[in-house]
């Protein structure tokens, strides 16, 4: 073939543009860290790049999740604890009150009447702002007294001012769980034992001296704390659920992150080596260049 | 009979046809450079020889002709060729423009706003009636709405660009026409073998590879050496010293449509019949590609704005009113947007799924957080981020494709140059050892003449 100054030089450029071209590809992925820069570096793998963000967004949004129902969960268990250790506590008093004195069975009134207002506080408990056993109406505080003082009991008569609702999470993609928030069961059952009325029927009891509706109420009080153990008792599945789905994502979230990597991130050091090869390439077209395209018959004529 | 006088004159014609010889030389070597440029070569041919009693006697050297050194069929694969490599390189810089709308390798694109809108949702179940949650699910779905937007806006900028550089190009092309038609005028008035109609077919040669750059074009050389030129199936651009003019007019989507303007001065569209060079390329991707994916991203947008629309609308507020459109438009990507009046009063994001269950109830919200999940798009078989993902892929792919035709066509494009080259290329070691071989010849032709004159003066000595 016929090879005149102009093939060399179209050629030599030709070949400096491609090197430069592959050395800025490998710059580039220096210098980002990263393997896909841009869609066309590997189609196929920045969809399973956006997958895997998606993933651990997701993720990262369902350990928050995990965390709220937790948290509302440790506060309820907390809160209906702390009911139970009272009605305990009103237990012993109506126990001991079943042969106390009319005095002493006075003071003893008195005494389930702050504990009567203890417990509707808790009742009336707040999370975030929110009242957490009104069902949906979290606005409201879901257990009201009646404040006509048409008698003298009125203000120990509780009503239920929240609905049946109860608080949804979502811990993974098809699956939430549900923490009661219906403070009817809990604590104004009417279809099982309404603690307030049990209260309200106790100071009654108390403060007439009536040692058979004391002895009744007694029983009536075990129900009552046998029906908010039963619910405590519901919600640690519940909880067990939580923990363990949230052991699942924390376990799980490092491998997507590491599949993430594997997919995005680029492999430096053989980024350098191939970066190194084509440097090397690169300087010896340089030179070799420098070689042939200066003399021609011209430098060597006189 | 050979007399003194003849050698004189023999030599006379020697000296000048190594002149001419020089001359051609160095219009080569003065051309190294120039682009379309072939070598040329002085034909040199023996004088028609004297019939003396000896024999024929040689009669001297006289220039024949000068030519062009180059192969007609190179040329004409080197303009084929310039259609595909005009048609992909437009492509490529084109989508690789594109490319860069959709960027998503860092965190800022559509991907990431929707999954960060879908977080939003999911945050507010967590507390429906917190401020907060809402707020931030307003914002994220602002910066979702934005993002919808923006893309949609710099794509019709990209098409608005193409659609510039396509009337450009088409001014380009007549321009050329009328190069190629005055070209041929000259060609055709100039003495057929003679050094100027050699120029003028290289720049010829050159004005007809340019053209095929732009469009796919029919050419061929008549009797005369003129050529004629066609373009989009058979409709004349060039024929002779005649040109006709190509031109745009505006078409139903408001973009440009290539017409050709005939004789009486009427159009024809010629936009579809158009298959090369840079001016398909771009008419690809303008009319093809570009409206392929705003299509795609309106579909998305529509259809995310009508799903998440019936189910908000389907819940109830903190008020225990059922909601408002969550997202306002006329169901494209360039126009939609999140209710003012949910913007404004953060109380009507729509959380509950009863009228009466607010402010506590997430069911309405926990549905519309899941709808991330559900296979909305094409035809129920992608989720909205799949589909995105999707476009994305094209995208990439699209690139990748174009990057590998033009590659392919600049690479077999260089080995026609280098053949192209290989013949009428000026190599300038050649030129040198000719320009020493005819400097040499016309020495010796000079010394010819001495010599002549010498024996010349030995005969008037002899009176």
């Amino acid at each position: 073939m016929r090879v005149t100054n102009n093939t060399m030089t179209n050629s030599i450029v030709r070949y400096l543009t491609s090197q430069n071209e592959a050395l800025y590809e490998r710059q580039k992925i220096i210098a980002s860290g990263k393997r896909i820069n841009k869609p066309s570096d590997d189609p196929i793998g920045l969809g399973t790049v956006l997958d895997y963000r998606q993933t651990i967004n997701a993720i990262e949004q369902y350990q928050t999740n995990i965390q709220r129902g937790k948290t509302r969960l440790d506060v309820t268990e907390t809160h209906l604890e702390t009911v139970e250790e009272l009605l305990q506590v009103i237990r012993a008093i109506a126990q001991s009150e079943a042969d106390g004195t009319t005095q002493s069975r006075q003071m003893a009134a008195d005494n389930v009447k702050n504990l009567f207002d203890q417990v509707i506080d808790l009742a009336n408990s707040k999370l975030n702002g929110n009242y957490m056993f009104a069902g949906y109406q979290t606005g409201t505080a879901p257990f009201s007294r009646d404040d006509t003082q048409a008698t003298t009991f009125d203000q120990f008569s509780v009503t239920y001012n929240g609905d049946a609702g109860s608080v949804q999470f979502i811990i993974a993609e098809t699956t939430k769980v549900t923490i009661p928030a219906n403070g009817e069961v809990m604590f104004h059952d009417p279809a099982g034992v309404s603690l307030f009325d049990t209260l309200r029927d106790l100071i009654v009891a108390l403060e007439n001296d009536d040692t058979t509706a004391i002895t009744t109420q007694q029983n009536i009080l075990d129900q009552a704390r046998t029906q908010l153990q039963n619910i405590r008792g519901a919600n640690a599945p519940i909880y067990y659920q939580l923990e363990t789905t949230e052991n699942h994502w924390h376990n799980y979230k490092p491998k997507v992150d590491e599949l993430l990597a594997r997919q995005e991130t680029a492999d430096v050091a053989e980024a350098i080596v191939e970066l190194q090869s084509l440097e090397l390439a690169y300087q010896t077209t340089l030179a070799t260049t420098a070689r042939i395209i200066q003399p021609g018959l011209l430098s060597f004529l006189k | 009979m050979s007399d003194i006088y003849g050698i004189m004159s023999l030599a006379g014609q020697a000296l000048m046809t190594q002149q001419q010889a020089i001359s051609v030389t160095s219009h080569n070597i003065a051309n190294v450079n120039t682009p379309g440029y072939s070598r040329q070569q002085i034909n040199m041919t023996t004088n028609i020889p004297l019939e003396t009693s000896i024999g024929p006697m040689g009669n001297g050297v006289n220039g024949a002709g000068i030519e062009r050194l180059y192969d007609r069929f190179l040329t004409s694969q080197i303009s084929n060729e310039s259609q595909g490599l005009g048609k992909w390189e437009a492509q490529k810089d084109a989508v690789e423009m594109l490319e860069v709308i959709f960027n998503e390798s860092d965190r800022s694109g559509l991907s990431h706003a929707m999954s960060k809108f879908w977080d939003a949702w999911q945050a507010m179940t967590n507390n429906p009636s917190g401020t907060n949650e809402r707020q931030i699910l307003v914002n994220a779905s602002q910066v979702l709405a934005n993002a919808f937007n923006k893309l949609d806006f710099d794509l019709n900028q990209s098409q608005q660009n193409l659609d510039l550089t396509v009337e450009g190009i088409v001014e380009e092309i007549n321009r050329l026409a009328e190069q190629l038609a005055d070209l041929n005028s000259k060609i055709l008035s100039s003495d057929a073998g003679s050094l100027s109609a050699n120029d003028y077919r290289d720049q010829r040669e050159l004005v007809l590879k340019e053209l095929s750059e732009l469009i796919d074009i029919n050419s061929f050389e008549d009797a005369n050496g003129a050529v004629s030129v066609l373009v989009a199936s058979g409709r004349p651009l060039v024929s002779a010293g005649q040109f006709w003019q190509l031109s745009t007019e505006i078409n139903a989507s408001g973009l440009h449509d290539v017409v050709w303007v005939d004789d009486s001065g009427s159009t024809t569209n010629i936009t579809s019949a158009i298959s090369g060079g840079k001016l398909k390329g771009l008419l690809d991707v303008r009319d093809v590609i570009i409206t392929d994916y705003l299509t795609r991203l309106d579909a998305l947008a529509g259809t995310l704005r009508m799903d998440l629309n019936l189910l908000h609308q389907g819940g109830f507020d903190l008020n225990g009113i059922a909601g408002e459109e969550f997202f306002v438009g006329t169901g494209t990507a360039a126009d939609i947007e999140v209710n003012p009046n949910i913007v404004g009063d953060l109380d009507l994001i729509a959380a509950a799924s009863d009228p009466l269950t607010f402010p506590g109830d997430n069911r309405n919200a926990i549905d519309i957080a899941n709808l991330q999940h559900q296979l909305a798009m094409s035809g129920n078989t992608a989720t909205y981020n799949d589909y995105y993902g999707s476009m994305i892929r094209d995208v990439g792919n699209e690139v990748l494709k174009s990057d590998s035709y033009y590659n392919h066509q600049s690479d077999m494009m260089a080995q026609l140059e280098n053949r192209r080259e290989s013949v009428s290329g000026v190599s300038l070691d050649e030129e040198m050892i000719n320009l020493i071989k005819f400097q040499n010849a016309y020495t010796a032709a000079a010394r010819l003449i001495t010599t002549t004159d010498e024996m010349m003066q030995t005969i008037l000595q002899m009176f």
